[in-house]
């Protein structure tokens, strides 16, 4: 299913603005909801009642003509954070907006029309990947970095393929980020060196030397989905966090199974496991 | 019990240290903290090594641990933790929402146990309730544990 389609069905969580540039176009704000021990927390020494007010609207600084306006996209809460405070703390940098899924990023794109974007690889459902594709074809000139956890260079060279101006670890994040997103608004490719030198021995390795990757045969789809039998995912779970049907992902399973021989379901499950455990997902 | 100097300072409750070995997720943590004005982060480290060695020079109140650090797990330096700053709290931070690694923890001396995805919305909760000496289980977890 295309994302489109998933926005439509309303499968997209609430959308959340946390920008001034959002309170400043007057768009709707909803606050995500409040555990029940927050709203019972005492009041501080001082008097005054902290809010989730500071959460959801960045601290900041003036926008101006020159700003680039960033998009972050990753469904892990404290990573957002400390990348928005990174980027925010910039002084011509300024975060429009976080989403958390790729659904509620197009949504929010689509609204805030941002300089660029920063998606997370391994987001939920629809992964950075698919994202990256969707923003490709609707957005063609807006630049896109990716943020993984994973240091292989098959990934960088999947995301560049997928149309992605740059590739950042989480690991080498902090040091490069600021670097990387000067890099793609000027219109050039950023790979860390360490990562560009992997990337192009990737590339000039092919399947049939030795030491090659098998499973660098396999479709962004099919990668994907052996990643999520190797953590341990059934069919269906696979199915409904892919929006696909169980059926598609038996004949992806099928096609995995094929191009690395195997010679059944089970060995394919075992593989996954093997090679899920051996990147330390 | 946190000391009274810290108490008295700009308002806050307490002094907090970070050990995480992810550098952003320790940003986040920061900016989470300091947005409550209630506590604030006196200072972080990446190891438990270098944490262990932070915590001996800042005293804090408490210690937002990670449970898997790369040189050593987050249970057993709790455990050392303890041994050695007993008035210290630990709040442990981890990716497990299962009840078996809450119970690892508390039991190693721990006084919270919070999972990643819950922090935005309730780390200050759970630093009040640490600091109080009282114990914070994410709702996840203690679900699993009641």
């Amino acid at each position: 299913m295309l994302l489109d389609e998933v926005i439509e069905r309303g499968a997209t969580e609430p959308t959340r603005f946390r920008s001034a540039a959002a309170r400043k176009h007057g768009m709707k704000q909803r606050m995500p909801s409040r555990s029940k021990s927050k709203s019972s927390r005492p009041r501080a020494a001082d008097g005054a009642r902290s809010t989730t007010r500071s959460l959801l609207f960045p601290e900041k600084h003036a926008t101006g003509p020159d700003t680039i306006r960033i998009l972050v996209v990753d469904d892990h809460p404290l990573f957002r954070h400390g990348l928005v405070q990174l980027l925010n703390s910039e002084q011509s940098f300024s975060v429009v907006g976080e989403a958390s899924s790729a659904p509620e990023a197009l949504s929010l794109i689509r609204q805030m029309n941002p300089t660029m974007v920063i998606v997370d690889l391994g987001l939920k459902g629809p992964s950075g990947l698919e994202l990256t594709k969707s923003l490709r074809a609707e957005f063609p000139k807006m630049p896109v970095l990716i943020l993984s956890m994973h240091d292989e260079p098959t990934y960088a060279v999947r995301s560049l393929r997928a149309g992605a101006n740059g590739y950042v670890t989480k690991e080498e994040a902090l040091s490069s980020v600021l670097v990387a997103v000067r890099e793609v608004i000027d219109g050039r490719t950023y790979l860390s060196p360490a990562m560009a030198s992997d990337v192009i021995a990737n590339v000039v390795l092919t399947k049939q030397e030795p030491g090659a990757d098998p499973t660098s045969q396999l479709t962004d789809r099919e990668i994907e989905i052996l990643e999520r039998i190797g953590k341990g995912e059934e069919v269906k779970a696979i199915a409904r966090a892919l929006h696909l049907s169980p059926k598609t992902v038996e004949t992806h399973r099928a096609h995995i199974k094929e191009k690395l021989k195997l010679a059944n379901a089970r060995q394919v499950a075992r593989y996954a496991v093997q090679w899920v455990s051996a990147r330390n997902f | 019990m946190p000391s009274p100097e810290a108490a008295n300072t700009n308002h806050t409750l307490g002094r907090v240290v970070l050990i995480d070995d992810h550098p952003l997720i320790r940003r986040g943590l920061e900016r989470l903290i300091h947005s409550g004005n209630r506590f604030t982060v006196c200072g972080e480290a990446g190891t438990a090594a270098e944490g262990f060695k932070l915590l001996h020079d800042l005293r804090p109140d408490i210690v937002v641990l990670d449970i898997s650090l790369p040189d050593k797990n987050g249970i057993e330096l709790t455990k050392q933790i303890v041994a050695k700053f007993p008035q210290m709290r630990v709040l442990i931070l981890s990716m497990h929402d299962d009840a078996g690694h809450a119970t690892r923890a508390l039991k190693a001396g721990a006084t919270g146990y919070m999972v990643k995805n819950d922090a935005a919305e309730n780390i200050e909760v759970a630093l009040e309730e640490v600091w109080h000496g009282r114990r914070y289980v994410s709702d996840s977890v203690a679900a699993q544990m009641a």
